[in-house]
């Protein structure tokens, strides 16, 4: 629904009382370094599920819950992903614990996302980036011949190459799915600038790619 | 095709999402703890989500509205005339290095840079403050947060002036059984007061954490009243219900609240009992709007009348189905139903006159402020939450006045810039047009005088390594370009005053 609103009062600086699970838990002045509970996964304790669950599952199901909108399969995504982070720990050893942690919520999340689609046991889940779509919506062959690692490595040459407020936007908008006007408001932006960066920063994307030589004139 | 690319965005370099929760840590939570048991810096000075009637501000923050050197005004469309003020040359921003500003009082404000008024073309007065730490405008005075801590200062004759007549207003409120929390600083300088609600995140206990989710947010209206929004999210929506301050503001153990709307009942229930009511809108002293209902997707718009004590649906009042969006202008209701046999989310406004209840169409089949430059093939509109809004058909942008109908048009737009967004000043009488953000910040600004029937045109390039974010009124003849530096760990502020 288009909201339309009109200071009703003036020198409010109204705020939602939502506040983003993106960081961390309130027990967290409690929780152990990230390497502390790697080690403990390394010993095979599973006193490292507890303390990744104490630490982080907020962080976890917040990713979750953007991607699943809701909250019965995001807690069952949380709990699948400390069982992979269990059974990937011995044979990797991640350098950012969290970051790693967010990635294999994300990808679970996404499964279990297509699984719903696929059998429609949900409709109401969909995940709508109207920018992303706009950019590429005519070029739809573009990525048709990149291989996934590979289509990785093309945006993670043009992350690395955009500034630092840029990137920040298209990660929480693209890697943990926020919402424009969460993103806004966390960043002391205005909507329509995030619209305008992610809109560009896409377009950007979209001739960096086709510099590459993928799409219509490879 | 977007699937595969956010697949591939769910394989991007950890460094990236590190930094991305690094920056969260800091301007989410309030509290950066990289390392558990220690808190390397608090900042509570974030700004959150704007809660409704805030929102439009945000909204239409970002102008991406230019005219071009070719504005002409057409004889043959010519309804009234607007002169065309070109300012000579070009305003350059480059780098202050000056020592702090004399008016400079403690080392808090020591990194707070203001420079000597420069006139342009003795229309315009601009000065630059830059700080090495965040610093934002609040109306017409200067925020700059330190440690969480917010200070406030305001420029005069060339010097930061620092305010110290702030009161803080926190604590536990219960109402009806509702228990919430409050914490807002109320500045008081020069006569005026202004109302900071301040976030903080609370990490002790789950009783308290729960309270603190229910926040009461203190504003203050165009009369100097205080009023206090018990604001909440729930699975349903959005609850955001005003309370009027008729005590001691002070004292918030002494602050009494008065519910103005307490007797208003929609179908027996009380309004206070819905689980969403968002939206309102202030359209007389006696008159209110707000959507209310038992879910967000099911809520409608109504009409309270505070004196009656009556609940009216704004469908039944106007007979008009599907409201969108409500505004309040004068004593007439802007109000959009959605279009009907339309494949994009379109529009039709109405102007409904509360008086007579006449009914005038806006606008018809048109899609509000979202910017598209590939297509003229729809009708769009940018609101500027006043009285005057800028249209565009086929490619060609009208200024129209809500209350009157008129549309004049403004010809020779530049073809590359698109009327996405237009910005009011307070008192209604003056437009903010702007070039989109560039590399080197806005290149152009437009200011519209409607009663003068003036277009002042200002080109300008910034220089320095700040970059340009936002543009907004600050008070109803000064704007300010805002923009940030080292990732926001400094500011940088253009303030203009139309003279």
């Amino acid at each position: 629904m288009l909201i339309i609103f009109k200071d009703m009062m003036r020198g409010s600086e109204t705020f939602s009382p939502y506040i983003p699970t993106y960081g961390m838990d309130g027990e967290r002045r409690n929780c152990m370094e990230d390497t502390d509970i790697i080690e403990l996964y390394w010993s095979r304790s599973q006193e490292a599920i507890r303390e990744t669950k104490k630490k982080y599952d907020k962080l976890c199901s917040h990713i979750a819950d953007r991607i699943l909108h809701s909250r019965e399969d995001a807690e069952e995504c949380v709990q699948d992903t400390y069982l992979a982070v269990w059974n990937r720990i011995p044979e990797e050893r991640p350098s950012y614990f969290r970051a790693f942690l967010c990635k294999i919520t994300r990808n679970i999340a996404m499964d279990r996302l297509d699984y719903n689609l696929a059998g429609k046991r949900s409709r109401q889940q969909t995940i709508s980036f109207e920018e992303l779509e706009e950019t590429f919506s005519d070029t739809p062959n573009l990525t048709e011949g990149i291989e996934l690692g590979e289509l990785t490595e093309q945006i993670n040459v043009f992350l690395e190459q955009l500034p630092v407020k840029q990137r920040r936007i298209l990660v929480r908008r693209y890697f943990f799915m926020d919402s424009v006007v969460q993103i806004a408001a966390d960043m002391n932006m205005n909507i329509n600038s995030v619209k305008s960066i992610l809109r560009r920063e896409n377009r950007k994307l979209r001739a960096h790619l086709r510099k590459g030589g993928y799409g219509d004139d490879r | 095709m977007t699937d595969k690319l956010l697949r591939a965005y769910g394989e991007i370099d950890d460094r990236f999402i590190e930094e991305c929760l690094a920056e969260t840590d800091s301007c989410i939570d309030g509290v950066l703890e990289r390392d558990c048991g220690k808190i390397v810096r608090v900042n509570t000075g974030r700004k959150t989500k704007p809660a409704a009637w805030h929102r439009v501000a945000a909204a239409v923050i970002l102008v991406a509205l230019a005219l071009s050197t070719a504005y002409q005004v057409n004889a043959q469309f010519r309804q009234w005339v607007i002169s065309i003020v070109r300012l000579n040359g070009r305003e350059e921003i480059r780098e202050q290095h000056m020592p702090a500003a004399s008016g400079t009082t403690n080392s808090s404000e020591a990194v707070i840079n203001v420079s000597p008024v420069k006139n342009i073309d003795d229309i315009l007065e601009v000065q630059y403050v830059t700080a090495k730490k965040p610093v934002e405008p609040y109306e017409d005075i200067y925020v700059s947060t330190d440690r969480g801590k917010e200070t406030y200062f305001s420029v005069q004759n060339n010097a930061c002036v620092s305010i110290r007549n702030i009161h803080s207003f926190k604590g536990t409120i219960c109402w009806q059984g509702q228990k919430g929390f409050a914490n807002a600083n109320v500045i008081s300088y020069q006569g005026k007061q202004y109302v900071r609600n301040i976030y903080d995140l609370y990490r002790g206990d789950r009783e308290e954490r729960k309270i603190r989710q229910k926040r009461f947010l203190l504003s203050v209206d165009d009369t100097g009243g205080f009023w206090l929004t018990l604001s909440k999210e729930s699975d349903e929506g959005t609850y955001e219900y005003p309370l009027r301050c008729d005590g001691d503001i002070q004292d918030i153990s002494t602050a009494k609240l008065n519910d103005i709307f307490r007797n208003i009942r929609i179908d027996g229930k009380r309004l206070c009992n819905y689980p969403v009511i968002t939206n309102w809108e202030k359209i007389s002293d006696r008159y209110y709007c707000a959507l209310v209902g038992k879910a967000q997707k099911t809520a409608k718009y109504y009409r309270f009348d505070t004196v009656q004590k009556k609940a009216m649906s704004l469908e039944e009042l106007t007979k008009q189905k599907d409201i969108r969006f409500v505004r309040a202008l004068g004593n007439t209701m802007i109000i959009g139903t959605a279009s009907e046999g339309t494949e994009e989310e379109c529009y039709d406004c109405y102007r409904f006159d509360l008086q007579s209840a006449e009914k005038k169409e806006l606008f018809h089949h048109v899609v509000i402020g979202e910017e598209d430059d590939e297509t003229n093939e729809v009708d769009r509109v940018a609101f500027t939450g006043g009285r005057y809004d800028l249209f565009t058909k086929n490619g060609t942008t009208y200024l129209v006045d809500e209350l009157t109908g008129e549309r004049i048009k403004l010809e020779g737009m530049d073809a590359d810039l698109n009327t996405e967004s237009v910005l009011i000043n307070v008192s209604g009488d003056k437009l903010l047009l702007s070039a989109r953000f560039s590399e080197n910040g806005i290149r152009k600004l437009g200011i519209l005088d409607v009663p003068e029937r003036k277009l002042y045109l200002l080109e300008r390039k910034n220089l320095t390594q700040s970059e340009e974010s936002s543009v907004h009124w600050l008070t109803e003849d000064t704007f300010a370009i805002e923009s940030d530096r080292k990732n926001g760990q400094e500011s940088m502020i253009c303030q203009y005053r139309i003279r």
